[in-house]
């Protein structure tokens, strides 16, 4: 889908949306970009360490140098995967299984930090979907939920394909602990947002009973 | 000087792995377990019979957060010296920390040298004059 498609939405208003989006999601590139880089300072730390011992082994030092190339490779793998999340176009298409885990495993330790559990199974679903718009549709929906969960904490994500449909169900649940309200956010995501998120890409959005259904057409 | 047996809450197993390695080559560190997530490493700060002079926790963690772990660990009242490491060093997450009983506050990016400095003073018993790892 794209905006040739769905006119009738102001693309001013999903412009909004993704930009709220990119700026919540700000501290889980952070994370992607600094994930090896953080080793890898160790490293070189440990290697200045055995640089300054007497007398100088060698083998250590070939060590800390293969580690020091394998999280260089890591991390220019880490730095293409969050340009690429954020430039992609949505020409190329996964399975759903795949782009869905891949919400969720970005978004889980947020909003664990926040006190939300995330239950999902696998639905091993290999129906082509847009990454870019689930990742857009689903993280917003996420957010949103925990902006708005009053006390609900856990998030069950449920997931039937059948018949070219595939529908996304984000319930929540009260369960052990609590969930806290976002600190020094840029703004909360409103389901607005998520609405004009999922518009833009040809999805519809349910809320029904403190569930959020995700409803994706024409999957083939 | 005496092996300073230290406990990582830290859910990322690079980083864990290199910290553990960094730390135990360049400190007189011995690691004595670690944990991914806060249910996890509060099981095993609790369960009698476990200690370590130093915990080390980040606050992003699988589940759970650091600031469950500090919240129970003062809960249990732990003699540990509780040292946060984390990415999110916004001076609210160090007041947090410190209103929990952090002793340490170290940003992941910029600090790892102050971190190896400290527990290398805190085991050789001269950890009062290390500088970093304020909370301010």
């Amino acid at each position: 889908m794209n905006a040739k498609t769905i006119s009738c939405v102001d693309i001013a208003v999903v412009e909004s949306a993704r930009y709220a989006l990119m700026r919540r999601l700000g501290y889980v590139f952070r994370h992607h970009l600094v994930l090896n880089l953080q080793p890898l300072s160790m490293t070189c730390q440990v290697m200045r360490h055995r640089l300054n011992s007497v007398p100088i082994e060698i083998a250590p030092l070939n060590e800390s140098v293969n580690q020091v190339e394998r999280l260089v490779r890591s991390s220019i793998e880490s730095c293409s995967e969050v340009i690429s999340w954020l430039t992609a176009n949505g020409d190329t298409k996964v399975a759903l299984s795949e782009s869905l885990g891949e919400c969720l495993a970005n978004i889980r330790s947020s909003l664990s930090f926040r006190g939300f559990v995330i239950c999902y199974e696998d639905p091993h679903s290999a129906s082509p979907i847009d990454p870019v718009a689930l990742r857009e549709v689903i993280t917003a929906a996420l957010i949103a939920i925990a902006d708005h969960a009053h006390g609900l904490n856990e998030i069950v994500v449920t997931v039937l394909d059948e018949h070219g449909i595939v529908e996304i169900t984000l319930g929540t649940r009260a369960g052990t602990g609590a969930s806290v309200g976002e600190q020094n956010a840029y703004r909360l995501l409103t389901w607005n947002d998520v609405e004009n998120l999922a518009s833009f890409h040809g999805m519809q959005v349910l809320r029904h009973q403190g569930a959020v259904q995700i409803r994706i057409t024409h999957v083939s | 000087m005496k092996l300073l047996k230290t406990y990582i809450v830290e859910d990322s197993n690079i980083i864990r792995a290199s910290l553990i390695a960094a730390l135990e080559e360049m400190a007189p560190i011995q690691v004595v377990g670690y944990a991914e997530d806060e249910p996890a490493a509060v099981q095993w700060l609790g369960t009698a019979g476990h200690f370590a002079d130093l915990v080390i926790v980040d606050m992003f963690l699988k589940l759970g957060s650091g600031l469950g772990v500090l919240a129970a660990a003062k809960r249990l009242q732990l003699p540990s010296i509780l040292v946060v490491l984390s990415n999110h060093a916004t001076p609210e997450m160090r007041r947090k920390c410190a209103a929990l009983g952090a002793n340490k506050f170290y940003d992941k990016s910029t600090e790892l040298d102050a971190l190896m400095l400290y527990c290398g003073r805190l085991a050789s018993g001269d950890a009062g004059n290390t500088v970093g790892g304020e909370f301010v």
